[in-house]
C-alpha cells in the first residue's frame, strides 16, 4: 500500500464479530463464552468490575493472546489467533491499559513508528537510502504531523515521549494507533488517571475519531465518560457477559447494579 | 527527521571527525609497516564491531558466537582462492551468501525464544564452528589454510601494508556507511521500537521475530566481509583466530565504545587493539581486564565511552534497575510501580 | 554391549557432575530468570579452592585421605558458596531489571573468574592428589572404581538433601514462592534479596562439590574447565526443563550417558558437539524440556 495522502479510511463496513470467546489460563476461566458484534462507526464500551476479563477480551481480539475457544471475525474474515502485527495489517489498532509508549524516543518518532505497516522500504532501501526510502521518509514526516495535529500534540513534537504529561502520553499512544490507519480502534481504559479536563478532551477526541470514520471499541471505568459517549455498552463480570444495550438500559439493569455493588446474599 | 540521534553539525562534532580522518590518511603515508599493520587490524575490528553493533546495539540481541561468522567469511574466501583459484572479488558474494544462510539457519529457530537463550545458543554455535574448523580436513585442521593469494585489481597486486590498509579502509567505509544509513531508516526505527517495548512495537504493526532475524543476518554478513578481508590480509588463517575469546573481544569493542554508537565502535576498536600493543604487560591481564571491565561498564557507564541515543536507553534501563534494587533491600518495602 | 555398559557407568559419573552443576543453573533461573553464565566458573573455582586446601593440609602434615578430602570439600563448598553470593551482590543484583545489561555483566563475571584463577594459580594444568586410584569392585569386564561409586552415591545424597531443603524448610518454601511470583512473595514479607542470595549459595556449594570430585576423578584441573562443562550443564538443565529441580538431575544424568555413549561409539573428538546439538534441538522442538511446564505467553 503506497503512501496515501487523503484523510484516512472512510470505508464504513468495519464489523467486528466475537463468537463464544473463551479464555482459560490453566484452571482459571478469565473469559467465558462472550459474544458480541461491533457495528460500523459505532462506539461500543465494555465495562465491568476489576478482573472481569475485559482486557483479556481485547488481548484475544488483537492477537496478544490465543483464545481457548471461540471465533473472532472482522469484515467476515476470521482473525482468531492471528499475530498482533497481522491484526494491525487488517486495520485494527489498539492502546494499552498501562500506557506503552517508546519513552526515550521523541513524540514524533513514536507516531512515525505507527506508520511502519503503511510503508514498504526494505533492507536494501534502508542500507542504500534509495529514492523509495527518501520518498517514504518525506511522506512519513507529513503524515506524522497530521496525526499529531489531530490529537493536539503538534507543539510537543520534538519532546521526549516520557517528558509528556500523563494525559498527553495517552493522546500520543492514540496518535500512534491512529497512524496505522485503522478501521477499528480499540482503547483500553483511555481515561484512567486523567483529571476532569483531560477526560473532557478525551471524549471530544474519541468523538472526532468516530466522525472521521473509525469504529471505536473501548474499556472504561469512568461512568461519565462511558455514558456520555457510548452508543452501546457491554457489561462483563467474572468473565461472563451479563448485559448489553444502550446506556440508559444498562444504567437501570439490576444485574449490572448488582455486579458493581455486590451481591445481597452469598453466592 | 531523524530516526536515531543526530545533532546539528557543529565544531565539536566536526573536529574529532577531522582529526580521525587526518590520522587515518596520514598513517599509511608516514607510518612504519608495523604501525600500518596495527592500523589495518583496527580497521578489521571496526568492521566487526559495526557488524555486531547491528545485532547488539540496534536490535538488542546478545550474540556470543559472532566469531563464527567471521570464520565462515574467512574460510570461504581462503578455500575458494586456494583450492579453486577464484578471484578474491568473486569470493565476496560467496562469503556473503554463506554467512547469510548460516545466520538464517541459526537465527530462525532461536530468535523466537527469550533473548537469554539466544546468547547461549550463539555461544554453542560459535564453538561448533571452531571445533568443526579444527577437526575437518577440508578446512585444514588446526593448521588452517595458508598460502592465500593476494587480491588483484587488474594488473595491480595488493600486497604491501599500505595496499592492505587502503583495502581495509574501503571495506570499513562501506560497512560504516551502511550502518549509518540503517540507523536512519524504517529498519532502524523498527529495531528501536522493538528494543524499547516489544509489545508496543507489535501493536504498531512490527513483527519482532523478522526484524531480529534481519539484524542477526545483516550482522553475520558484515562479519563475513570482515573475514574475507582478514583472510587476504594475513594470507594464512587458522581456527585460533575464531575462538570465544574473539567473540568476547568484539563484544568488548562495542560495550566499551558504546552500544549503537558508530563513533563509539571506532573508538572502542582503537582502544581494544592499541592498548595491548602499547602495554605489552597488558597481555596477561587482558581477559581479566575485559571481564572486570564488562561488569564495571554495565554498573557504572553502560552507555560506553561515546554514547548514542541507544546508549542513553541502556543507561536509563540500568539506572532504573539499580534504583529498584536499592529500594528493595529492606523487606516488606513495596517496589516503585513501573 | 560391553561398551554400552561401560559407557553407562562412565556416563553416570560424568552425569553426576553435570547434574550437580545443572542444579545451580536451574535454581537461579527459576528464581530470577537469569542464565548465570559464571556458574561453570564457580565450579572451577571450587576445584581450585579444594586443591589449595589439599596443599595447605599437606603443609600441615595432615595426610589421611578421607580427612583431607572431607575438609577440602567442606571448606571449598563454604568458600565457593560465599563466592557465589559475592558474584550475585556485585554483578547481578543492581541489574536484575535490565535484561541485556545483566547478561553482559554475567559474561564479565565469567571472564573475571576464569582469568582470575589463571593469574592466581597457574596457566598450565594443575594436578590433584591421587588419593583414590582406580581400584574398585570386581564386576567382570566392567571397570568401576570406588571413586565412581562414591561420586555417584554422594551426589545422590546431596541432591536428596537439596530436595528436602526445598520442600521441607522455610527457606525452601520461600525459594519456591519466589519462583512462582516474585511480587506476591515480596508482599508476603519474604526477604527476596536474602532468598536469592541463598539460592546462589546453595548452587555454588553443589558446584564446588562437583569441582573437587572432578579434580579427584580426572586428576587434573585447568582454569578453563568451567567454560565447557558449564555450557553442558546448562544444556542438561534445559533438557530436563529449566527451573525444574528434578529436571536438572534427570537432564544431567541423561546428558552424561548420551555423551559417554557417543564418545564410546563414535569419536571422542566430537563428543563436545553432542551437548550443543541437544541444546539446539531441545530449544527448537521442546523448549520446556522433559519435565518443564508449558509457559503461556501473555502481555
Amino acid at each position: 500500500m503506497a503512501a496515501a495522502s487523503a484523510p484516512p479510511h472512510v470505508q464504513t463496513d468495519a464489523v467486528l464479530g466475537v463468537e463464544a470467546l473463551t479464555m482459560r489460563f490453566g484452571g482459571l476461566v478469565a473469559v467465558a463464552d462472550v459474544s458480541f458484534t461491533v457495528r460500523p462507526r459505532e462506539i461500543l464500551s465494555i465495562i465491568g468490575p476489576n478482573g472481569a476479563g475485559k482486557t483479556t477480551v481485547f488481548n484475544c481480539i488483537t492477537g496478544f493472546l490465543r483464545p481457548t475457544a471461540g471465533r473472532i471475525t472482522f469484515d467476515g474474515a476470521a482473525i482468531t489467533g492471528l499475530r498482533p502485527d497481522l491484526i494491525v495489517k487488517r486495520r485494527i489498532a489498539r492502546t494499552f491499559q498501562m500506557i506503552r509508549l517508546f519513552p526515550d524516543l521523541d513524540v514524533d518518532e513514536n507516531v512515525m513508528i505507527g506508520l511502519h505497516g503503511r510503508t514498504r522500504a526494505g533492507t536494501l532501501d534502508s542500507l542504500l537510502h534509495t529514492p523509495l526510502h527518501r520518498r517514504e521518509e518525506a511522506w512519513a514526516r507529513d503524515e506524522t504531523y497530521r496525526w499529531l495535529a489531530f490529537v493536539g500534540l503538534k507543539a510537543r513534537a520534538r519532546s521526549r515521549a516520557r517528558e509528556l504529561a500523563y494525559g498527553d502520553q495517552r493522546r500520543l499512544e492514540i496518535a500512534r494507533a491512529l497512524a496505522t490507519a485503522p478501521r477499528l480502534l480499540i482503547l483500553d481504559e483511555p481515561a484512567s488517571g486523567m483529571n476532569p479536563a483531560e477526560k473532557a478532551g478525551l471524549v471530544q477526541l474519541v468523538g472526532r475519531i468516530r466522525d472521521s470514520g473509525v469504529t471505536v471499541l473501548f474499556i472504561e471505568h469512568d461512568m461519565s465518560v462511558v455514558m456520555g459517549i457510548s452508543d452501546r455498552i457491554l457489561v462483563l463480570d467474572y468473565g461472563v457477559q451479563i448485559a448489553e444495550g444502550v446506556p440508559d438500559a444498562i444504567q437501570r439493569d439490576p444485574r449490572v447494579i448488582e455486579a458493581y455493588l455486590g451481591r445481597e446474599d452469598a453466592e | 527527521m531523524k530516526a536515531l540521534a543526530t545533532q546539528p553539525l557543529s565544531f565539536h562534532r566536526i573536529a574529532p571527525i577531522a582529526a580521525v580522518a587526518l590520522l587515518a590518511i596520514g598513517l599509511p603515508i608516514f607510518g612504519t609497516p608495523y604501525l600500518i599493520d596495527v592500523g589495518t587490524l583496527v580497521l578489521v575490528y571496526i568492521m566487526l564491531g559495526l557488524g555486531l553493533n547491528v545485532v547488539v546495539g540496534y536490535a538488542g540481541l546478545l550474540d556470543l558466537g559472532y566469531a563464527a561468522f567471521f570464520a565462515i567469511g574467512a574460510y570461504t574466501t581462503a578455500l575458494l582462492m586456494v583450492q579453486y583459484h577464484i578471484v578474491f572479488w568473486l569470493t565476496l558474494p560467496a562469503a556473503g551468501i554463506l554467512t547469510a544462510l548460516s545466520g538464517v539457519i541459526i537465527g530462525t529457530p532461536t530468535l523466537r525464544m527469550r533473548s537469554d537463550y539466544l546468547a547461549i545458543v550463539t555461544l554453542g554455535f560459535g564453538e561448533i564452528v571452531r571445533i568443526a574448523a579444527t577437526n575437518l580436513t577440508f578446512t585444514g585442521g588446526p593448521e588452517g589454510v595458508y598460502g592465500i593469494p593476494h587480491p588483484t585489481i587488474g594488473p595491480l597486486v595488493l600486497r604491501s601494508p599500505q595496499a592492505m590498509y587502503w583495502l581495509g579502509m574501503g571495506f570499513a567505509l562501506v560497512v560504516l556507511a551502511g550502518s549509518y544509513n540503517l540507523a536512519r531508516s524504517r529498519l532502524g526505527r523498527a529495531w528501536l521500537a522493538i528494543r524499547e517495548d516489544e509489545a508496543a512495537a507489535q501493536a504498531a504493526g512490527i513483527y519482532p521475530v523478522y526484524y531480529k532475524l534481519l539484524a542477526y543476518v545483516l550482522g553475520a554478513v558484515f562479519a563475513g566481509a570482515a573475514g574475507s578481508f582478514f583472510a587476504v590480509k594475513l594470507t594464512a588463517i587458522n581456527p585460533s583466530s575464531f575462538t570465544f575469546i574473539q567473540s568476547v573481544t568484539i563484544l568488548m569493542v562495542i560495550i566499551l565504545g558504546g552500544m549503537g554508537s558508530l563513533p563509539g565502535v571506532i573508538l572502542g576498536a582503537a582502544v581494544i587493539i592499541v592498548l595491548p600493543e602499547a602495554l605489552r604487560a597488558f597481555d596477561r591481564v587482558r581477559m581479566l581486564a575485559f571481564g572486570i571491565g564488562l561488569i564495571v561498564l554495565m554498573l557504572l557507564r553502560p552507555q560506553g565511552l561515546w554514547p548514542s541515543r541507544i546508549g542513553q536507553i541502556v543507561k536509563r534501563a540500568v539506572a532504573l534497575s539499580e534504583a529498584r534494587a536499592a529500594a528493595e533491600i529492606a523487606p516488606g518495602v513495596a517496589p516503585t510501580p513501573e | 554391549m560391553d561398551i554400552a555398559l561401560q559407557q553407562l557407568v562412565n556416563g553416570l559419573t560424568v552425569g553426576a557432575f553435570y547434574a550437580l552443576i545443572a542444579l545451580g543453573y536451574t535454581m537461579v533461573y527459576g528464581i530470577i530468570r537469569l542464565i548465570n553464565f559464571a556458574h561453570g566458573d564457580i565450579y572451577a573455582a571450587g576445584a581450585f579452592l579444594g586443591l589449595s586446601l589439599y596443599a595447605l593440609l599437606a603443609l600441615l602434615h595432615i595426610q589421611n585421605p578421607v580427612l583431607t578430602t572431607l575438609l577440602a570439600l567442606v571448606v571449598s563448598m563454604g568458600c565457593t558458596g560465599l563466592l557465589g553470593v559475592l558474584l550475585y551482590r556485585i554483578a547481578y543484583r543492581p541489574l536484575l531489571h535490565a535484561r541485556l545489561s545483566i547478561l553482559i555483566s554475567a559474561i564479565g563475571g565469567s571472564l573475571t573468574l576464569e582469568y582470575g584463577l589463571f593469574l592466581i594459580y597457574s596457566p598450565s594444568f594443575l594436578v590433584y592428589p591421587h588419593l583414590f586410584g582406580r581400584a574398585g569392585p570386581a564386576l567382570g569386564t566392567l571397570a568401576i572404581s570406588w571413586l565412581q561409586v562414591i561420586i555417584f552415591v554422594s551426589s545422590l545424597l546431596l541432591m536428596a538433601g537439596l530436595y528436602v531443603l526445598v520442600h521441607r524448610t522455610k527457606i525452601g518454601m520461600a525459594m519456591r514462592a519466589l519462583a512462582i511470583n516474585q511480587d506476591a512473595a515480596r508482599l508476603m514479607g519474604i526477604d527476596v534479596n536474602r532468598v536469592i542470595a541463598s539460592t546462589f549459595f546453595l548452587g555454588s556449594t553443589l558446584a564446588a562439590f562437583a569441582g573437587v570430585m572432578t579434580g579427584l576423578y580426572y586428576s587434573q584441573i585447568s582454569f578453563l574447565m568451567g567454560f565447557l562443562v558449564g555450557l553442558k550443564a546448562f544444556t542438561a538443565a534445559v533438557l530436563g526443563g529449566i527451573g525444574n529441580i528434578p529436571g536438572a538431575v534427570l537432564g544431567g544424568f541423561l546428558l552424561g550417558i548420551l555423551e559417554s555413549l557417543a564418545a564410546g561409539y563414535f569419536s571422542s573428538r566430537w563428543k563436545d558437539v553432542v551437548a550443543f546439538v541437544i541444546l539446539i534441538v531441545i530449544l527448537v522442538a521442546r523448549p520446556r524440556g522433559l519435565l518443564g511446564e508449558r509457559v503461556v505467553e501473555r502481555m
